[in-house]
């Protein structure tokens, strides 16, 4: 069997009915790219909470009360702690630098600050994540300590919120994957009633199986795959937009801590997965299509 | 060629279409199947053509038992056979060569072969200034003589016709059966479902009647009434497909 004559064929099909095919590409094309989409946002959590995994901190703001004699003695004091990898003071003024630092923006406001403004802190390095609660635990029990705060925890909600988010969306997918594989079936079963005369001479006259269902199907895998290509360029495009839009407003997001950096090879890979799930799809929506309205 | 031990088949397990049937077609022959409109005569060629399968009984067809034939084979067994209808099941969108090229394409022969063969075989037909011809602008005769070459072009051993005369005038009917005729001296087997008694008469060929599913009569030199009690000429099963 010759390939121009299959693609040749299956073109035609998809001729005949623009509308019944556009829809079933456009099914196509929602499911997979909440699939895509799904993927790249595990993946940004999954790198997130691996690089917080390197350096877990808690940050303990101190009263100013002790005077810069208690906060030594408290730093002292935490240091013996055994969960604690490395400690760092930050003081009031180093606070005020850094708040310049962090926030550009935010110029006139720091012209406000002085020194006085901000509490004094003592940042620490969990030797081993898992030792978090307990250790903040301990912090909040210190009358030295005004306030604890632990990005985990941010992080922690993040996550909640990403795997909610990636259910929902893989939910979706799937729900409208299985709607695409209706309409693609439809869309075959279309174009076998359309080519119904034609397909009972060539049974009449021998041909195989093969010959008059492979057309039907190359038809629906060509609906699934631009479907597919369709949906890994417009995730593509949504997540270096997303990323734009990062780098220029960060702060104002406050997710500047999202490891959105994915490599290149992670996001051809995948894409080629959705693609061939593409493939899949439009294989299967004709197999229904032909199973039921195709008896050879 | 042909071979039915008793063929049975029932539809919804209470519509006897072919009841007990025995019959034997030797290479070569030339059989016309007779009998009133649901005697049995569609069934029986669609169980040779393994469009059906019969609910008792074997059927050999070129000496393969058909009924065992697994699924993929059955393409390959209609390729040994040729079929022709009433209503000649030409593709309107396609002209005369299309048409019988179709038939060549779709089994995957080679190109060469395909444009060697079909002009040879619309030339038996008689239609080889008409090859560019579209079926819409041919005679109902033309019409039919094209599906003739479409079935004969990849030389089968069986050509099974199905009332080709069904749709035609007497004297266009003539020029058919003539071409059957040659087709059947060429070596292949013909049976011929037909309710034409003139042709019947005229050709004196083996004829099988079909009555209610059973096989009635078969006759070596046999003409279309066999016995007084089947006196309807003209009957109403002359309008069938019409």
């Amino acid at each position: 069997m010759r390939v121009e004559h299959l693609v040749g064929e299956a073109t035609t099909n998809l001729r005949r009915n623009t509308l019944l095919v556009v829809g079933a590409v456009l099914a196509v094309f929602i499911s997979l790219l909440l699939g895509f989409l799904a993927l790249v946002v595990g993946q940004v959590a999954r790198n997130t909470v691996n690089a917080w995994g390197d350096d877990v901190q808690i940050v303990a703001f101190l009263h100013d009360d002790p005077g810069s004699a208690g906060h030594v003695a408290l730093q002292n004091q935490v240091n013996t702690w055994d969960e604690v990898d490395e400690l760092r003071y930050v003081s009031k003024a180093q606070a005020l630098e850094e708040f310049r630092r962090i926030f550009p923006r935010y110029e006139r406001l720091s012209q406000e600050l002085t020194a006085d403004t901000l509490p004094a802190s003592i940042r620490i390095k969990l030797a081993d994540p898992a030792d978090h609660d307990l250790v903040v635990e301990r912090f909040e029990q210190l009358e030295e300590v005004q306030r604890v705060l632990s990005p985990a925890e941010i992080v922690d909600n993040w996550l909640k919120l990403s795997r909610i988010l990636n259910s929902v969306m893989l939910a979706l997918g799937v729900a409208l994957g299985i709607s695409a594989i209706v309409l693609i079936s439809n869309t075959v079963r279309m174009a076998i009633y359309a080519r119904r005369d034609e397909i009972s001479i060539m049974k009449l006259v021998g041909a195989s199986n093969w010959f008059v269902r492979a057309p039907f199907v190359v038809e629906g895998m060509i609906e699934g795959l631009v479907g597919g290509l369709v949906a890994v360029a417009a995730g593509w495009v949504a997540y270096v937009l997303f990323r734009r839009g990062l780098s220029t407003g960060t702060n104002a997001l406050g997710v500047d801590w999202l490891q959105t950096e994915l490599s290149p090879g992670f996001l051809w890979g995948r894409g080629l997965l959705i693609l061939a799930f593409g493939g899949l799809t439009g294989a299967i929506g004709s197999f229904l299509g032909l199973r039921k309205y195709l008896r050879v | 060629m042909i071979r039915l031990k008793s063929v049975s088949k029932t539809y919804d397990g209470s519509t006897v279409a072919v009841r007990n049937v025995d019959l034997s077609i030797q290479k070569g022959e030339f059989v016309f199947l007779v009998g009133p409109s649901g005697s049995g005569k569609s069934t029986l060629i669609r169980l040779l053509l393994r469009e059906e399968q019969p609910t008792g009984g074997q059927v050999w067809v070129a000496g393969r038992d058909i009924a065992a034939l697994p699924e993929w084979r059955v393409p390959y067994l209609r390729r040994s056979i040729g079929t022709v209808f009433q209503d000649f099941k030409l593709l309107n969108s396609k002209t005369v060569f299309e048409n019988v090229a179709f038939a060549l394409e779709v089994i995957g022969r080679p190109r060469h072969v395909v444009q060697s063969q079909v002009p040879k075989v619309l030339k038996l037909v008689g239609l080889a200034s008409k090859t560019d011809r579209y079926p819409r602008q041919l005679s109902g005769g033309e019409q039919q003589r094209v599906s003739i070459a479409r079935a004969f072009v990849n030389r089968p051993l069986i050509l099974l016709a199905d009332e080709p005369t069904g749709n035609l005038d007497p004297t266009t009917s003539v020029g058919i059966m003539r071409l059957l005729d040659r087709i059947n001296r060429t070596g292949t087997t013909v049976l011929m479902a037909t309710h034409d008694h003139a042709i019947v008469d005229a050709m004196r060929r083996r004829v099988v009647e079909l009555d209610r599913g059973a096989v009635v009569r078969d006759e070596v030199r046999g003409v279309y009434e066999g016995s007084p009690r089947l006196v309807e000429v003209g009957s109403p099963e002359e309008a069938e497909g019409i």
